[in-house]
């Protein structure tokens, strides 16, 4: 699952779809994109071989189909969104993102009028914490960082503890 | 809360010489712990420590909102202008205004409907008070002000501090032990009682992340991250894995119904 292509509609996370084809790679970088918005732009940047850099720095119209009706916080909604497709100098690439649960799940290529191109999608995986079983240790430390104590607080802390031990 | 400040500094517990010397005051509302380690002269370890605890008191006068005439107060009064204020204050300000806008308006210090910088202040200020103790000599020290931990070196040569992180419903235990040498970690959370965290942009109650723990370089700014991120709710989860990615600043979060997770750069103790 290459989830984490979020940029081309427009999180602003960054991270560059690439889009390799035979004679060139070509760079969607859709950083500056909106977000939430109905119709998202994606914005075809340079960084291209000779051959793909003909068709550099040109902007489409994407159309979001379905949306779920409360938008997740990451501000991406639920749903297949296809960019309009940009022109390049070998043919018309058109992207698709599947979005689950506010997260982006598959990015799909193809390229009309490619004869004998393929395409295909890199992007980095999104970064996410690991969950772990939530230890409970009693473990030889020199202090505790905790969630703010008052005054009051901290009389029944592990701090004042381990403060009273060293005094 | 008791109001920041409240009473006298309260030192207990001065144990000075070889071994170092280990304090607690009561500055800021909060009990702020110091350990030095280093083998100086007691005379020295002493004086440091002073200064330490004067520096953090100095930082209660003028940025406190419980204090009548702090800095703070005086500019939400319009007695004062920034650009009349301490080189501090503005120092503080810029770093509120840069960490509002960091954290997509999650960290505002005018969450309140006046300026409090508080979320930020106490950090800095142990921070500032890091920074002086390392170029007065003293490189093996903790501070610990009410939770947000700022070390250098270890307890002895070679030896890093080991540091808890308080487990949200076990009093006496911790939930991760961290090891450094060098580091900032602040912990924000909603397990205190009648601790309450505010979403400043639905004004609505948030409590998905119980436990938020970020550690990195300037305490201050681990401090504001961490507040930030439980107002954010779970999509904060998201927000710190890019920020460990974007800056280095670690983190380990325990969530309303017991799950960790952690950054894959956590410094964990081994």
């Amino acid at each position: 699952m290459r989830r984490g292509i979020a940029t081309i509609i427009g999180t602003a996370v960054g991270t560059v779809l690439l889009i390799g084809a035979k004679y060139g790679t070509q760079t969607l970088d859709a950083a500056n994109a909106s977000a939430g918005a109905p119709a998202q732009q994606a914005v075809a940047g340079a960084g291209s071989t000779p051959t793909a850099a003909a068709g550099a720095t040109k902007q489409s119209k994407a159309t979001a189909k379905p949306a779920a009706p409360n938008p997740p916080a990451s501000g991406l909604k639920d749903g297949t969104f296809t960019g309009a497709g940009g022109q390049e100098a070998y043919g018309t690439i058109t992207v698709s993102v599947t979005v689950q649960n506010g997260r982006i799940s598959k990015a799909t290529g193809s390229c009309a009028g490619c004869q004998g191109l393929s395409v295909s999608i890199t992007g980095g995986a999104l970064p996410t914490l690991q969950q772990e079983t939530l230890a409970k240790q009693s473990a030889s430390i020199a202090t505790v960082s905790g969630a703010t104590q008052t005054s009051e607080g901290y009389r029944a802390s592990l701090q004042s503890a381990l403060d009273a031990a060293k005094a | 809360m008791s109001p920041a400040g409240a009473g006298s500094p309260g030192g207990t517990g001065v144990v000075a010489g070889a071994s170092g010397l280990r304090r607690v005051e009561f500055i800021m509302g909060t009990a702020i712990s110091l350990q030095l380690a280093d083998a100086l002269p007691a005379a020295t370890v002493e004086r440091l420590a002073e200064q330490t605890f004067a520096w953090l008191r100095e930082v209660d006068e003028r940025f406190s909102t419980y204090k009548v005439d702090s800095e703070v107060n005086r500019l939400d009064r319009g007695e004062l202008t920034a650009e009349r204020g301490s080189p501090d204050l503005r120092k503080v300000l810029d770093a509120c205004a840069d960490l509002w806008r960091a954290t997509d308006g999650y960290f505002d210090a005018h969450a309140t409907g006046r300026l409090d910088p508080s979320g930020y202040v106490k950090g800095w200020a142990v921070q500032v008070a890091s920074d002086r103790l390392m170029a007065a000599g003293a490189t093996n020290h903790w501070i610990n002000a009410g939770g947000d931990v700022r070390l250098r070196g270890g307890p002895a040569p070679g030896m890093p501090w080991r540091i808890g992180i308080a487990h949200p419903w076990e009093k006496d235990k911790v939930a991760w032990v961290l090891a450094g040498t060098d580091l900032a970690i602040a912990t924000s959370g909603t397990y205190e009682r009648g601790f309450h965290v505010v979403d400043p942009h639905t004004g609505e109650a948030v409590s998905a992340l119980c436990s938020v723990t970020v550690v990195g370089p300037d305490l201050g700014t681990a401090d504001a991250y961490a507040t930030a991120v439980v107002a954010m709710g779970t999509p904060g989860l998201d927000w710190l894995a890019r920020l460990a990615t974007r800056t280095g600043y670690e983190s380990a979060v325990i969530t309303e119904d017991g799950r960790a997770f952690s950054s894959a750069g956590l410094p964990v103790a081994s």
